[in-house]
């Protein structure tokens, strides 16, 4: 999930993966669409996209990119519909929400990533869908001297050219994320937890 | 077979098709296949896992099947020791819930499923949501990858 959650609680483990991208190999991709990079680390020779799931790629990697990655809120909505609908319960709510989010977390954005980084291992389109799937690392809870790799996605609907629905891995048990008190009032929720 | 094994087979084997110049018809997934995949897959989840029957895993997994679960990791021995903890049930023609999302790409296919909670701190309903990749080659599941993390 190179999420909004990722973005919150993802970039120790985005530099895990990043170095673990650096040491797998990779494959140009079968048909890629201009401007995204296309490595991935499992294969992919059975893929083959039409030139409307090209545009959906390039949309999803741009959003990722551009949002999410180098944190500019003001571009949010170069991709995501206004009634965007988001499936992780620990995100903001809308995308203004997401624009609050940033904008708290982020006040100085970075200048434009020139691409998805960490990459995705696995990337899917099809029809209206696409999918990015991450390997990520952690310490293992049995053993913190160790560490094992767990996958995670972000999948998105796309609609009129717009991102229209997300959803990635998010909830609430455990330990509860306190980043997202933060800014959860600023995010338009109507259930934001109690500090 | 070691992973790295496997991974440097699975490499050597899309090399030799690129320099054998089948990558384009290897390219040429249609939708019948995938449909195909999206059955088998969908079965699996149903007789397999939903309702243990673990018995029916060399039916849908490859030999060389590949667990990413890191609750699991291993192969389908591993697949099936983790999930012959719970006794077989009755295989059911259908799921009790559906996914909310499904479709097959190439060789993968993608399956999500939501589901209900309760936020321990509010106590409000919330929803989540989790998945399934899956790759299929050969009418074999060969590999999956899930939403889980290691627990203590």
């Amino acid at each position: 999930m190179i999420t909004r959650t990722a973005v919150v609680a993802g970039f120790v483990l985005a530099g895990l993966g990043a170095s673990l991208l650096v040491a797998q190999q990779k494959l140009g991709h079968n048909d890629a669409p201009e401007g995204v990079s296309m490595k991935t680390t499992y294969d992919i020779s059975s893929l083959k996209y039409t030139a409307a799931e090209k545009k959906n790629i390039d949309l999803a990697a741009g959003y990722y990119r551009d949002c999410v990655q180098s944190h500019h809120p003001e571009l949010v909505y170069n991709f995501l519909a206004k009634d965007e609908i988001n499936h992780n319960p620990n995100d903001p709510a809308t995308p203004d929400g997401l624009m609050a989010m940033l904008s708290f977390r982020f006040p100085k954005p970075d200048p434009l990533h020139k691409e998805l980084e960490p990459l995705p291992n696995l990337l899917l389109a099809k029809d209206n869908m696409v999918l990015l799937m991450y390997d990520q690392q952690e310490k293992d809870p049995a053993d913190p001297s160790k560490t094992y790799t767990y996958s995670r996605i972000e999948m998105v609907r796309m609609q009129n050219g717009k991102i229209q629905e997300h959803w990635d891995v998010g909830d609430r048990r455990g330990n509860a994320q306190s980043w997202k008190i933060e800014w959860c009032s600023k995010a338009g929720r109507s259930d934001c937890p109690k500090p | 077979m070691k992973p790295a094994t496997r991974m440097f087979a699975r490499w050597t084997a899309i090399l030799a098709a690129l320099a054998a110049g089948g990558f384009s018809a290897a390219a040429q997934g249609n939708s019948v296949d995938e449909a195909k995949n999206q059955k088998l897959v969908m079965d699996w989840y149903r007789e397999v896992i939903a309702f243990g029957h673990v018995d029916l895993a060399p039916k849908y997994m490859a030999d060389a099947y590949v667990e990413h679960d890191p609750n699991i990791t291993g192969g389908r021995t591993e697949f099936v020791s983790y999930y012959s903890k719970t006794p077989p049930r009755s295989i059911q023609a259908a799921l009790r819930t559906r996914p909310v999302q499904a479709f097959a790409k190439g060789d993968y296919v993608v399956l999500v499923w939501e589901h209900s909670d309760n936020d321990p701190q509010t106590s409000t309903p919330y929803k989540y949501i989790t998945y399934d990749v899956v790759r299929v080659k050969d009418g074999k599941i060969q590999e999956h990858w899930d939403s889980l993390r290691k627990s203590k």
